[in-house]
């Protein structure tokens, strides 16, 4: 997604004035059912999905999720770390890995058993037993044992030489018996010293590593003690050669969002808090930030979904962000939803927010994976049961974040500001409304047009609909005698939304 | 919907206070296509402009009354096409256009044109008639011809049940106009500004009436001069018993909504109240203004409307639930947020979903909200793509107060008169969910025996009308008449409204 010739129109960042056009967000279309459901087994009701989606070269789409535990007496093998896989990204199929063994067999999609023997036991009964696999600190030494992962992160790390280090999962753990002062019923015989320890020295943001994805140590190493809670995610900083690990801080009042920065994943920047609860929430009394931002990099800049957590129910939503080096994180369009709840009734009802991964480009779109959660519409929810929820997916065109938008009167304008030409051609991505018409003037910093790059010389046809769709001029072949040049870009947008533009050679 | 028993949480009107709640609104889910297609060959080729009706009569069936669009092209031969047409539906969702033997359309009536302004009633469109000077005869307040007329704008169709005249049962609302006002002289070759002119003095707000809303009187009758453009609609409010003429007004900067009422459909007000003036979160109308349209309708003890937000931008053309009470001025119930709001890039209704003009029609414990969808378009020289389609909600589930997490969420009524024994909560459960209901006395004090211990409400049965009971009291027989204080106690769920009702819920 890393592309430094593309130019999002989602910020006025790159913009030296515009006039009769508005910014406008472009809510991605969802698919009507979830993607992935709790259909199993030993995924019991809930398939929740702190997890992530990625895309191997080859196009293969691959999910590792969290399917939520009820821990019933009777089900405690039920719930763990199950994995999925797709070749358009609607169907996906759960492959019998043969990893972790369920009711006496390994035909299951579980990928990451806690249990040290390989079994699939959920965290109360494997912390009650006082069992877990081995975790170590940042230098190596042994610290307890972990049962528990929670806001897990896949990643593919073609940067490490070591193939058996391909993919690394991020995830904060814990030994589950840290727990034991809000669920003392469940954990009878687990002492104040055991819990002080789980939470003071165990509990804590870790990795582990994999040649395939499917297969990893099962040796969880500490990458630096989780403060604020439970929630983290890390995404891939590409153009900054870095990782970032998105976890949760204390803000004026309730959650917010934090980021460190790694390019190594041991050494680990101090968590830098990215918003704080402000007054339009309440101070964190209607709402406060859930904690995740899903950052990632996309064109020039950098993007991310801001998680609200509502205290009123049915606005469990994401806002899109927006991002320049140097600069702060800002919200796009401030309270209005970029991923929104469904309607009554719907399985993302009252939650959505993104699994741990940018969006996944598939052809001309892109793939936003998301957890839904709804209401249990049927009866009362046994004790000890969350609400049901799902994998789903939200999709939107390329680059098609937020643009801005044209409709009636005046054309409207917009003025970049001063950049070097780098490239032959530009590629314009706009939606046409009405009229359908953009025009491009390539101009001088004294304002005036270079001969043939004019609006008059401008030949673009908006209705093409495409979103990588290459201006012609009339007389030139393309911009190559500009290369190098730094210019003003003024376009002339009549009844058409612009999102962004594009050099390519 | 007109009904004085139940009470809404769209504000905050009849609330002393609450806390640890938050109102939310309930968006409606909207079919994945349009219901009605321009689909015949006398339809215009795209556009299918419902600034039409639907209503259902009383055996069940819904009409919708909708409007064609021309298509914008000079060829005389698809200048015939266009017009207003005819729909029928059992189920809300699956139409078909009957052949009303009525207009002929290249030499046949089997089609299902129910009004044109061609006087030998062979089908022509507005522009084509204009061309012709054709037209049907109009007439003012008095009975005084005024001129030829020969398109209309924002109709409205009703059902009048009090009117003692049973060929006036239905009555057609719309905004009459002789096309050669627009003065548009490359359109109309040799068209004079006296001509236009005297065109000008027909533009009105005119009626005409039917026994079945299919065959009509054809010599509209004038009961406004237009004011302020071309739209208008007519609802009914069944409370005041009157009739509400919803039209453009002009605010302080752009077009706005005004409304005007009539207890007779024939005399109106003169001046037309402005119920909404474009304000700084529009920039005053630049970014957007208010389409005028708020299609008001009784609600509950209330009033509700959808207001029509006209943007500048494109891509949000969708409207805002507002709400009324008697005495008080209208208000947006939540500022900003879309309650039937444009659907997604490529969706019909990317660029446009604004109401037909008609209240949301129940069909068993759902409302359909019909509303005129548009797309983009497919390119430079199409129409935008049109059609009527339709989004359906909860009945009574517009907007509510929710609670889901941390101290549970109070809400205590204004002092309220106990109307009937029983009284039922309209609930969505989101997590974990429970309501009690405490009635306290005038003075404040719990009542016994319907404390908040007492109380037993299942949520599952029937959200719509979860039965509110105490231990030891059935209902509120005991209170009837009394002015008492409701108290509710809302956990994980949100509360939509109440009502009060002369048989326990099932």
């Amino acid at each position: 997604m890393n592309d430094p010739h593309l130019h999002l129109l989602v910020d006025d960042h790159e913009i030296q004035q515009y006039v009769d056009l508005a910014r406008v967000l472009n809510k991605p279309k969802k698919h009507p059912e979830p993607v992935i459901e709790s259909d199993r087994p030993w995924e019991g009701y809930r398939t929740q999905a702190w997890g992530s989606v990625i895309r191997e070269p080859d196009g293969l789409i691959r999910c590792w999720y969290f399917s939520f535990p009820a821990r019933k007496p009777g089900e405690m093998d039920v719930g763990g770390y199950c994995y999925a896989e797709s070749r358009d990204g609607i169907h996906f199929e759960k492959p019998d890995l043969g990893v972790a063994e369920f009711r006496g067999s390994k035909d299951n999609n579980i990928w990451y058993p806690m249990s040290p023997d390989g079994k699939n036991l959920v965290e109360e009964e494997l912390a009650r037993n006082r069992q877990g696999l081995p975790a170590y600190d940042e230098n190596g030494e042994p610290i307890g044992v972990v049962n528990n992962m929670d806001g897990l992160t896949v990643v593919r790390d073609d940067d490490d030489p070591d193939p058996d280090r391909r993919y690394k999962l991020i995830a904060n753990m814990q030994d589950h018996c840290m727990w034991a002062p809000h669920y003392r019923e469940h954990y009878p015989n687990i002492t104040d010293e055991q819990v002080k320890h789980a939470r003071d020295v165990v509990f804590g943001q870790y990795l582990d590593t994999s040649p395939d994805g499917i297969h990893w140590t099962r040796k969880p190493r500490r990458m630096v003690s989780a403060r604020y809670g439970d929630y983290m995610m890390v995404t891939r900083d590409e153009r900054n050669g870095r990782w970032w690990l998105n976890e949760r801080a204390r803000s004026l009042r309730g959650r917010t969002a934090a980021l460190r920065t790694s390019k190594d994943f041991v050494n680990w920047s101090p968590a830098e808090t990215v918003f704080t609860n402000t007054p339009d929430m309440g101070f964190g009394a209607q709402y406060q930030w859930h904690g995740g931002i899903t950052p990632f990099n996309y064109g020039n800049q950098n993007l991310g979904l801001l998680e609200k957590w509502c205290y009123a129910g049915f606005g469990d939503t994401c806002e899109l962000l927006s991002q320049r080096e140097g600069h702060r994180w800002e919200r796009v369009a401030p309270g209005d939803p970029f991923l929104d709840i469904g309607d009554e009734g719907a399985f993302d009802r009252f939650l959505i927010f993104p699994t741990h991964n940018p969006p996944i480009r598939i052809g001309d779109e892109l793939f936003i994976y998301y957890t839904g959660a709804g209401a249990m519409s049927d009866g009362p929810r046994p004790e000890g049961y969350g609400e049901p929820m799902a994998i789903g997916v939200a999709t939107v065109r390329l680059d098609r974040f937020a643009g801005l938008a044209h409709k009636l009167g005046d054309p409207g304008q917009l003025l970049m500001r001063p950049m070097p030409i780098p490239q032959p051609h530009l590629e314009l991505n706009a939606l046409p409304i009405f009229r359908g018409e953009v025009e491009l003037s390539i101009q001088r910093l004294d304002e005036t047009p270079y001969e043939g790059f004019d609006f008059d010389d401008c030949q673009f046809d908006a209705y093409a609909n495409t979103t990588r769709n290459r201006v012609r001029w009339k007389n030139k072949p393309d911009m190559s005698e500009l290369i190098g040049q730094t210019a003003y870009l003024r376009f002339r947008i009549n009844g058409a939304v612009l999102f962004s533009f594009r050099f390519s050679d | 919907m007109h009904d004085p028993h139940l009470h809404l949480l769209v504000d905050d009107h009849e609330i002393q206070h609450y806390t640890n709640l938050l109102r939310v609104l309930n968006r409606p889910k909207k079919l994945e296509a349009p219901v009605i297609v321009p689909d015949q060959p006398w339809e215009a080729t795209q556009r299918l402009q419902a600034w039409g009706s639907v209503l259902r009569e009383t055996d069940g069936t819904f009409r919708c009354w909708y409007y064609s669009t021309d298509n914008p092209v000079f060829d005389p031969e698809q200048m015939t096409r266009g017009g207003y047409g005819y729909a029928e539906s059992r189920d809300g969702i699956h139409w078909e256009k009957p052949d009303l033997g009525l207009i002929e359309f290249r030499g046949s009536k089997q089609n299902n044109m129910f009004y044109t302004f061609a006087p030998d009633k062979v089908q022509n469109g507005d522009y084509q008639l204009a061309l012709q000077r054709s037209g049907i005869p109009m007439y003012d307040e008095q009975g005084v011809e005024l001129g030829l007329a020969n398109h209309m704008d924002g109709f409205t169709v009703v059902r009048d049940d009090t009117d003692p005249d049973p060929n006036q049962r239905y009555k057609l609302f719309g905004n009459m106009q002789n096309h050669l006002m627009w003065n548009q002289k490359d359109r109309y070759p040799g068209l004079t500004d006296e001509e236009a002119e005297a065109a000008l003095t027909v533009f009105g707000q005119y009626i005409d009436t039917s026994p079945d809303g299919i065959r009509w009187s054809h010599t509209p009758k004038r009961f406004t001069p237009a004011k302020y453009g071309d739209y208008m609609m007519v609802t009914r409010d069944e409370r005041n018993r009157q009739w509400l003429l919803n039209e453009r007004t002009v605010g302080l900067a752009g077009r706005t909504a005004g409304m005007r009422a009539s207890k007779d459909v024939w005399n109106w007000p003169a001046t037309t109240p402005m119920c909404f003036a474009p304000g700084p979160d529009t920039d005053f109308a630049r970014k957007h203004e208010w389409h005028a349209g708020m299609t008001p309708f009784n609600y509950g003890n209330m009033d509700l409307g959808l207001l029509e937000k006209w943007t500048n931008a494109g891509q949000g053309n969708g409207c805002e639930l507002i709400s009324h009470r008697d005495g008080q001025d209208w208000h947006r119930v939540e500022p900003g947020r879309m309650f039937l709001n444009t659907g997604p890039e490529g969706a019909f209704d990317h660029n446009m979903a604004w109401p037909t003009h008609n209240p949301p029609i129940r069909v068993g414990d759902n409302l359909h909200i019909y509303y005129t969808c548009s797309g983009m378009r497919p390119s430079a020289d199409c129409d935008t793509p049109m059609g009527i389609a339709v989004a359906i909600i909860g009945v009574d589930r517009f907007a509510g107060l929710a609670h889901a997490r941390a101290q549970p969420g109070e809400l205590l009524t204004k002092p309220i008169v106990v109307e009937k024994p029983n009284l039922s909560l309209n609930v969505e459960g989101l997590l974990s969910p429970s309501v009690q209901v405490a009635v306290r006395a005038a003075d404040g004090s719990f009542i016994s025996g319907y404390e908040f211990d007492d109380s037993q409400i299942d949520l599952y049965r029937d959200p719509y009308r979860c039965a509110a009971s105490w231990k030891t009291k059935r209902d509120l027989s005991e209170l009837i008449g009394c002015e008492v204080w409701l108290h509710f106690r809302i956990q994980g769920a949100a509360l939509y409204g109440y009502r009060f009702n002369d048989s326990a819920a099932k």
